[in-house]
């Protein structure tokens, strides 16, 4: 499974009356959230522009007409599961060090729920084998064994779940070194057997479940980890408020906007502190947003 | 503690709140001793800036002393008097290395929104709305830094409060304004807005060999200052035309650089602004860039057109033409203030500069909302409020 394959199919926008309604609609909802002057509003406004710019390009990547599109299988490492549709994901980042310092990070599995929100934790198993813990919604967890099937020092780790997992899924992640110090390209493919299809992909897609947000999410954690040591976060600071409740509305785009995954300190979490600004953060890290935990059900 | 907190346009109050605590490794607290009103928190108290949220702290000028230092932070001790860089920088992204410290990446916990309007997120700073971070800001009695072991400067013994509190934000922002001018011996900077950093510019452009300095507004306590404190020429855009005055003044040729210290919030350039105009003209139209459209068309040919006023938006009906026959280098962004940290410090306490000279108001933290009606309808001459907890 490479990163080169098309995930899907691009039409024109003349071709396609669906598109042009988005471009519509997403051009009102955008002005419609713009005049909101607020954070809802904002999300508003983002999703309208996406809405709007995606049709009108052919570029909607994250916004993609509900059931207008089919994911063509671009792997192999995952067995098809019958009555189930692949969903495939891919994102990169450009991180300021070597692909070695990061091979070394990603390899030890451990690392994974650090910037990975949806994971609590992966711990090893037997020979390449390891044992994955996902949160469930309302609370729950979702588990699954997987193996490294293959890899090669400081370029590529890829991983599939093994038979019988009741979510199949299959992850690579390549380092690529970039030139004159600019340090290291990381890619990421990650694939899963959604039972919804296309068709749940794209609801989760429009209540924030996001998988494309997710995976951007999810790298840029590990970046801000691997450059500065932490992940930015407001999660705990003061505001003149108490209403918590603030930002629902913005929530489902946020995807994760970042609160301290597994940040050692401290009084953050214990200040009792009414704020809400760590917004989106706050919330979304708690948010049932991992695709594989919509596969589930 | 107490801090400046906003509920709406033209609501802020000073709101009783949970005392910020060290929430990551590489963050700071620090107690503010004296901190300011930025002519950029103007537009957050007009409305104009989206992604506000009612009960957000405010401010991003301030300084003070450290009162507790995170496990990841090894350069700073409780005691230590400092000053915080406006925008909040990782220190250790391809950015930050290569000193462009307000586009850090690493550092706004709400990029994805940025990314969305922008393509890319800039830093995160203080007190300045969601979409750049949402970071509790300094017009309070504590704030928490983030990432505090590269946002600082230690202040030494000597300089009063008044003299550096500016190196946080508006003398760098002036500073860089004037660098981007690459000025030369001989050399005319004509400056558009007499606010705090248009001040500052003049003192700057002179400071970095301008040989003439022009600066345009029409409020008259502003130019006044503009001539009698900052030693500027000056126009009064009431009183005579602009482009005609500065062609004349500059024997047909034009200033060599031109300076637009007063972006376009002012004049709603904010998103909600553009909706105004969008729907209006069916789409078409969006704003009115008058005084970017104004330096454009005065600015020598070959010359440098500077901008640190803030623009947010969409610009329509930009003289680009113009811009583009006479081989105009632009050059504009947020203050990358960390660069600036220590040389501006040391021009002070050498007294090549002495940015003080532009406070008008000396008030308590309490009365910040006083402050803030003053600040907007120029009251009493106003142009620049400093406050104490």
């Amino acid at each position: 499974m490479d990163g080169s394959g098309a995930v899907v199919p691009r039409g024109a926008a003349g071709r396609d009356p669906g598109r042009w309604t988005a471009a519509l609609s997403g051009g009102a909802l955008a002005l419609y959230g713009v005049s909101r002057i607020s954070l809802n509003g904002m999300g508003l406004a983002v999703l309208g522009s996406g809405l709007a710019y995606g049709s009108t390009t052919g570029r909607g990547r994250r916004l993609r007409g509900l059931g207008a599109r089919v994911a063509r299988p671009a792997g192999k490492l995952v067995a098809r599961l019958p009555g189930k549709r692949r969903v495939m994901v891919r994102h990169s980042v450009a991180i300021n060090s070597s692909p070695e310092t990061l091979y070394r990070y990603w390899r030890d599995f451990t690392n994974l729920p650090r910037f990975m929100d949806h994971l609590v934790s992966v711990q090893p198993g037997e020979g390449n084998r390891w044992h994955w813990v996902d949160k469930a919604p309302g609370g729950g967890t979702v588990e699954w064994d997987a193996e490294i099937v293959k890899e090669e020092p400081n370029e590529l780790i890829a991983w599939r779940s093994l038979p019988g997992a009741d979510v199949a899924n299959s992850g690579i992640v390549r380092f690529k070194a970039l030139p004159a110090g600019r340090g290291t390209e990381v890619h990421v493919t990650l694939e899963y057997d959604a039972p919804g299809g296309q068709l749940g992909a794209a609801l989760a897609k429009l209540t924030g479940d996001e998988p494309q947000q997710q995976v951007t999410e999810d790298l840029r954690h590990f970046k801000q980890i691997m450059e500065a040591g932490e992940i930015p976060t407001t999660k705990g600071q003061s505001a003149g408020r108490r209403d918590v409740g603030l930002h629902k509305v913005a929530e489902p785009l946020v995807g994760d906007a970042g609160p301290g995954v597994d940040m050692p300190a401290s009084h953050g979490e214990s200040t009792g502190s009414p704020d809400g600004s760590a917004t989106a953060g706050a919330q979304a890290a708690t948010a049932p947003r991992d695709v594989a935990r919509e596969a589930q059900r | 503690m107490k801090a400046v907190c906003w509920y709406g346009k033209n609501d802020v109050r000073v709101e009783t709140v949970p005392d910020p605590q060290i929430i990551n490794p590489r963050d700071a607290v620090v107690k503010i001793s004296l901190t300011a009103i930025c002519g950029s928190d103007r537009h957050l108290y007009d409305g104009y800036v989206p992604s506000m949220q009612p009960g957000d702290i405010l401010g991003h000028e301030f300084m003070g002393e450290v009162v507790d230092v995170g496990p990841g932070v090894d350069n700073l001790r409780r005691g230590d008097r400092i000053l915080v860089p406006f925008n909040i920088s990782c220190g250790r992204c391809f950015f930050c290395r290569r000193e462009l410290w307000s586009l850090c990446d690493n550092s706004n916990p709400n990029a994805w929104m940025a990314e969305k309007l922008y393509g890319y997120s800039p830093a995160g700073l203080f007190g300045y709305s969601h979409i750049l971070g949402g970071y509790a800001g300094g017009q309070a009695e504590y704030v928490r830094v983030p990432f505090a072991d590269v946002g600082h400067l230690k202040i030494p013994e000597g300089p009063t409060d008044e003299q550096v509190l500016f190196v946080t934000d508006i003398l760098p922002t002036a500073y860089q304004a004037v660098e981007q001018c690459e000025i030369h011996p001989g050399d005319t900077v004509a400056i558009w807005g007499c606010g705090p950093v248009g001040q500052l510019i003049i003192k700057c452009a002179q400071l970095l060999g301008a040989e003439r300095v022009i600066a345009i507004d029409n409020v008259p306590e502003r130019l006044r200052m503009a001539k009698e404190q900052a030693g500027a020429e000056v126009v009064d855009f009431d009183r005579v035309h602009v482009l005609e005055t500065l062609k004349e003044m500059t024997a047909g040729q034009g200033p060599d650089a031109c300076i637009d210290a007063v972006g376009l919030e002012a004049h709603g350039a904010s998103l909600d602004a553009i909706y105004d105009r969008v729907k209006a003209a069916g789409f078409l139209a969006t704003d009115r860039p008058h005084v970017l459209r104004e330096a454009i068309q005065a600015c020598r040919k070959g010359g440098i057109l500077s901008i640190p006023g803030v623009y947010g938006g969409v610009l329509d009906k930009l003289n680009l033409g113009a811009a583009f026959n006479k081989a105009l280098t632009f050059k504009m962004g947020q203050t990358h203030v960390h660069k600036y940290l220590r040389p501006l410090l040391e021009r002070i306490e050498r007294g090549e500069i002495d940015p003080s000279f532009i406070i008008t108001h000396r008030l308590h933290l309490d009365d910040a909302p006083h402050a803030y009606e003053v600040f907007k309808n120029r009251q009493d001459g106003c142009v620049k409020v400093v406050m104490r907890p």
